[in-house]
């Protein structure tokens, strides 16, 4: 049974393993460029994470901020019940997120380039 | 395609097993939903050996039509994304087999299908169902699944063909 292992069997596997782990080797080791804000599912705005500012919005259940300081964002005063989305607290690597599920609102850490691309493709 | 009545009853056994493989497989405990063992692909890969690539791909793919049938959930999102990764896997596998011989067994071939399978799913399924970066977290695990998966499949197949080609050449 194992002699019938070949080389090419080896390098399958490996590769495979390769492959399949790619993303944990991609992921959080980048700081976030900029931060996008999903409301229903829907990009709204982009948010440069160079910037310090405040952002205010109306979701579903009233008053959102969101607050961008020293390239991280975090959500500052929600109109929610539960205010998971306040006590998250800030986010600053990519692929982190922030989210609201009663005001449907995502707020993801996003690299420059390459993601923007990739996101493109599959929208 | 017209086939003797000899390689038709063969092409029915086959996809037989094929189907009634992938139907009993969902009902067996297993980790996570999408985690199937994937024994359905020893039939595949025999069809694949024993007749051409095409008609381990007419295998393959009826296979999950009529199975997604049995089990009521044809054209649903779970069918959608069975569909995606078995054509996936299934060329994949298939490109494999054209080198099959010197360097690549079918152990090795199978773990690549498995992969493959499990890898497009998950895209499938980012791309349609959820955003792609909340479910490429479950690349990691699955594919130690679908090496472990693969390999076991693999040694099942080439052992099944190792006996039937020592049966042909016995000529019974």
């Amino acid at each position: 049974m194992l002699k019938k292992l070949k080389i090419g069997d080896f390098i399958i596997a490996i590769s495979v393993l390769f492959l399949g782990f790619l993303p944990l080797i991609a992921r959080h080791s980048s700081t976030a460029e900029s931060f996008s804000i999903y409301l229903d599912g829907k990009k709204i705005s982009r948010l440069s994470a160079g910037k310090d500012t405040t952002f205010s919005l109306d979701a579903r259940l009233g008053k959102v901020i969101i607050e961008i300081n020293d390239g991280r964002a975090r959500v500052i005063e929600s109109s929610c019940p539960e205010k998971i989305c306040v006590r998250t607290g800030f986010i600053g690597k990519v692929g982190q997120s922030v989210a609201c599920v009663p005001n449907k609102l995502l707020i993801v850490a996003e690299g420059k380039e390459k993601r923007e691309k990739f996101d493109g493709i599959l929208e | 395609m017209a086939y003797s009545s000899k390689k038709l009853a063969r092409f029915s056994l086959y996809l037989a097993i094929a189907l009634s493989l992938w139907v009993l497989e969902e009902f067996i405990p297993r980790p996570m939903p999408w985690l199937k063992p994937g024994f359905s692909y020893i039939a595949i890969l025999l069809a694949m050996l024993d007749f051409d690539i095409k008609n381990g791909f007419a295998i393959g793919i009826l296979r999950v039509f009529l199975g997604s049938l049995i089990l009521g959930r044809l054209f649903s999102p779970s069918f959608i994304l069975s569909l995606s990764g078995t054509i996936a896997a299934l060329c994949v596998m298939s490109a494999f087999m054209i080198s099959r011989g010197k360097f690549i067994s079918l152990i090795g071939i199978s773990i690549a299908g498995a992969f493959t399978h499990i890898a497009v799913q998950i895209l499938v399924a980012g791309a349609i169902f959820y955003r792609i970066d909340a479910v490429i977290w479950l690349l990691p695990i699955s594919t130690i699944w679908a090496i472990i998966a693969g390999a076991i499949v693999g040694i099942i197949t080439e052992q099944v063909a190792a006996i039937q080609s020592t049966m042909k050449n016995a000529k019974i």
